[in-house]
């Protein structure tokens, strides 16, 4: 193609882009069922944010038979001797998912299940639906939480700010008792599928729109205690779905968590 | 269940017996040197705050006290503007919120329209049957982490986070850290999407009518309590035709108003419609984590407890 | 205000809340008693719906028994300013709480504390979170 063909082609994306970009941008000004629910959404939040609004799904990532497709080998490598040691004494029975505990950020991106985005000014809220639990994000660029306030987590305190239209999220305060990835992800002969972290993990994430319908994420993760090197997941692209909400998982005790994902289905 | 025993204590000591109402001899052989009975400071004067009330400054307000000076407060919206989303003008119900006063009591107790072919089934505890024995009056629904009753909106009775968002309205429990996405949609619209599996928590519907969002809750899977369960009260179940239409408002930029009429022709011979709630704001703006676990050596020692009872009660009465 | 006003209300907020109210069972612990134990803090689980705190209890015999309160959830009790930078391991505190019916159970329900002169209530009694702080 000749570089005006090219330079043309551009320009007639670009305005179709804008095109669509203004009526959804318009629809969404117009009411608020605009930009929830189904169908494209408009790019900014009315306040002005890039909006991540909407019901997202993944495909479900880690490393089984053989395949890595959440960089796990890497991690598994920059376990310290000591965490190794103390690792080798757990099994993947010891999961703490296999209790209901919710798994944070970023193992949580892995699940292959959805998760929805709630915004409003100041805030981004993000609900899981597999061990479902509500995720508080303020979206300003505060401190964290104050410590005379502050206990740890399963999740961390999280505090995010906007750069450009990446939202990036930095995570502390952690309890310690969260893995990074599951009992069934083994990337290596060696791997005995135990993952621990301790209080001192920091993760920080971006979270930003790829494109109309679909939502990048992707985090860094460090923990001195654990790990010799900080760890960077792949980017996990999550889709747009037809749906106003997530649904209702409760993993409750008295269900046999064991089995609880199995219950839950794609 | 914290407060009411708060307010009894505060009765007590409205009445001048509460310095003697709390001292008590330990008494038990082996007792530690250090476990003491406990009296509040004999400065406590009648009308008093009960006794942990009695210890704290003067201005830390206790639950009890805020819940019933949240009963007289007179909502005043010029002095306390509502909020409004920038998105449609209608009432912001953003904010974390505490104290839960009762402004006005239901017509007739729930438990008086309970169908009476139902009595058994809620005696065996209804779809907790062979769960938890609630006689035992040690296990609940909360115990294993079933969230708070429909009745309530599924509110945590203690914190609360409320959240408006283009489309949505939001709530978010501190105490179970359970949530409910409360799609909001104009006139006879529905939400899109496929139709949602029946939940503790039911499928909400929201819409405006003037001010106040309305919100008809459907979809419950028949498991989830309305109430009781507890002493003599048999618990209040409830079954998958359970319906609520909810009206929530703002009277002010302090406080929210909740409101339930309650339908489940499987339990119910009527309607009922329940209290109008009042709840006021906190002054920060997000609760923490507190997602619900089964605490497995609370639960044993819970249980080990009302073993031991039954078999006391048991000697006793063959005796 | 009359008395009987107040008693009235209280009695209707009573009832509302006895038939909304939530988890906790107190059979196991005395709601009419209350002692106060005193000792150095060994434990601290930040749980929800109870948290656990275990103290190292000097006894008469000079022993040292371990003694564990159970609290409100996490958050409540932060709120109510009891929180990790107060409740540290090692920390000497004197816990005022409900005593277990049955006597020689080494727990207790925890409904308020003394701390280096301060006092806090259980965590769903208070909320001094004041000032929009965060």
């Amino acid at each position: 193609m000749s570089g005006r063909a090219i330079a043309g082609l551009g320009a007639v994306v670009v305005a179709a882009g804008l095109l669509v970009g203004f009526r959804q941008a318009t629809r969404g000004n117009e009411t608020a069922e605009g930009i929830a629910a189904s169908g494209g959404s408009s790019a900014q939040t009315p306040w002005g944010e890039s909006n991540l609004m909407g019901v997202w799904k993944a495909e479900a990532l880690g490393a089984r038979s053989g395949r890595d497709t959440f960089n796990l080998t890497t991690l598994e490598g920059l376990y310290k001797p000591e965490a190794r040691a103390r690792m080798r004494k757990l099994s993947a029975n010891d999961d703490p998912t296999l209790r209901c505990t919710a798994p944070a950020f970023p193992r949580a991106a892995m699940s292959g299940h959805r998760l929805q985005i709630i915004q409003s000014p100041g805030f981004a809220f993000v609900f899981t639906e597999a061990y479902p639990v509500a995720r508080i994000i303020p979206t300003t660029g505060r401190p964290h939480t104050s410590g005379k306030y502050l206990f740890p987590t399963y999740l961390g305190d999280s505090t995010g700010r906007w750069e450009g239209n990446t939202l990036v999220v930095d995570v502390t305060s952690f309890n310690g008792e969260g893995w990074l990835a599951g009992g069934v992800d083994k990337p290596t002969r060696a791997s005995t599928g135990v993952w621990l972290t301790s209080d001192a993990l920091h993760v920080v994430e971006r979270w930003r729109r790829g494109g109309v319908d679909t939502l990048e994420y992707q985090a860094r993760v460090e923990d001195p205690q654990m790990l010799t090197a900080r760890w960077e997941t792949p980017t996990v692209t999550f889709k747009r779905q037809a749906v106003d909400r997530i649904e209702e998982a409760l993993c409750l005790p008295e269900d046999d968590p064991a089995t609880y994902l199995t219950r839950l289905g794609s | 269940m914290r407060a009411s025993r708060l307010a009894v204590k505060t009765m007590l000591a409205g009445s001048g017996i509460a310095v003697l109402a709390f001292v008590v001899a330990i008494g038990a052989p082996g007792a530690s040197a250090q476990v003491r009975p406990y009296t509040p400071p004999t400065s406590v004067s009648g009308g008093g705050r009960g006794a942990i009330g009695a210890l704290l400054p003067s201005d830390v307000e206790i639950r009890a006290e805020a819940t019933e000076r949240l009963a007289k407060y007179k909502p005043d919206p010029v002095k306390y503007p509502v909020p409004r989303t920038k998105w449609d003008g209608k009432p912001d119900f953003s904010g974390v919120y505490w104290s839960d006063a009762t402004i006005t009591r239901p017509a007739l107790p729930l438990e008086s329209l309970y169908r009476p072919d139902v009595r058994e089934y809620r005696e065996a505890g209804g779809t907790v049957k062979g769960l938890i024995d609630w006689r035992n009056g040690v296990e609940t629904t909360g115990l294993h982490c079933w969230p708070p009753s429909p009745m309530s909106g599924s509110m945590s009775i203690i914190t609360i986070q409320l959240v408006s968002s283009p489309g949505f309205l939001v709530m978010l429990n501190e105490g179970g850290g359970q949530f409910r996405i409360i799609p909001i949609v104009g006139g006879n619209e529905r939400p899109q999407g496929a139709p949602h599996k029946p939940s503790f928590l039911g499928s909400s519907v929201g819409h405006w009518e003037g001010e106040t969002l309305v919100v008809e809750v459907t979809n419950f899977n028949g498991k989830p309590w309305l109430g009781g369960g507890r002493g003599s009260q048999l618990p209040q179940t409830s079954s998958d035709a359970l319906r609520i239409v909810e009206r929530w408002s703002r009277p002010d930029g302090q406080t929210f108003d909740y409101e339930a009429t309650v339908e489940d022709t499987k339990m119910l011979t009527a309607p009922w419609t329940g209290p109008v709630r009042r709840r006021a704001l906190l002054p920060y703006d997000m609760i923490q984590e507190s997602p619900c676990a089964l605490d497995s050596e609370l639960y044993a020692r819970h249980l080990e407890y009302a073993a031991a009872e039954a078999a006391r009660k048991k000697g006793a009465s063959v005796r | 205000m009359a008395r009987k006003a107040i008693l009235t209300t209280l009695l209707g907020i009573v009832s509302m809340m006895m038939v909304l109210s939530a988890h906790h069972s107190q059979a196991m612990y005395e709601p009419e008693k209350l002692v106060s134990i005193e000792g150095v803090v060994t434990s601290v689980q930040w749980k929800s719906p109870h948290m656990w705190i275990t103290l190292d209890v000097p006894s008469a015999s000079g022993k040292t028994e371990t003694w564990d309160f159970e609290g409100a959830a996490a958050p409540p009790m932060v709120a109510s300013g009891i929180s990790p930078q107060l409740l540290k391991v090692g920390t000497r505190v004197k816990i005022i709480a409900h005593p277990a019916r049955d006597s020689s159970k080494r727990t207790a329900e925890f409904m308020g504390m003394e701390l280096n002169g301060k006092y806090y209530a259980r965590g769903t009694e208070t909320n001094i979170r004041g000032k929009g702080e965060n």
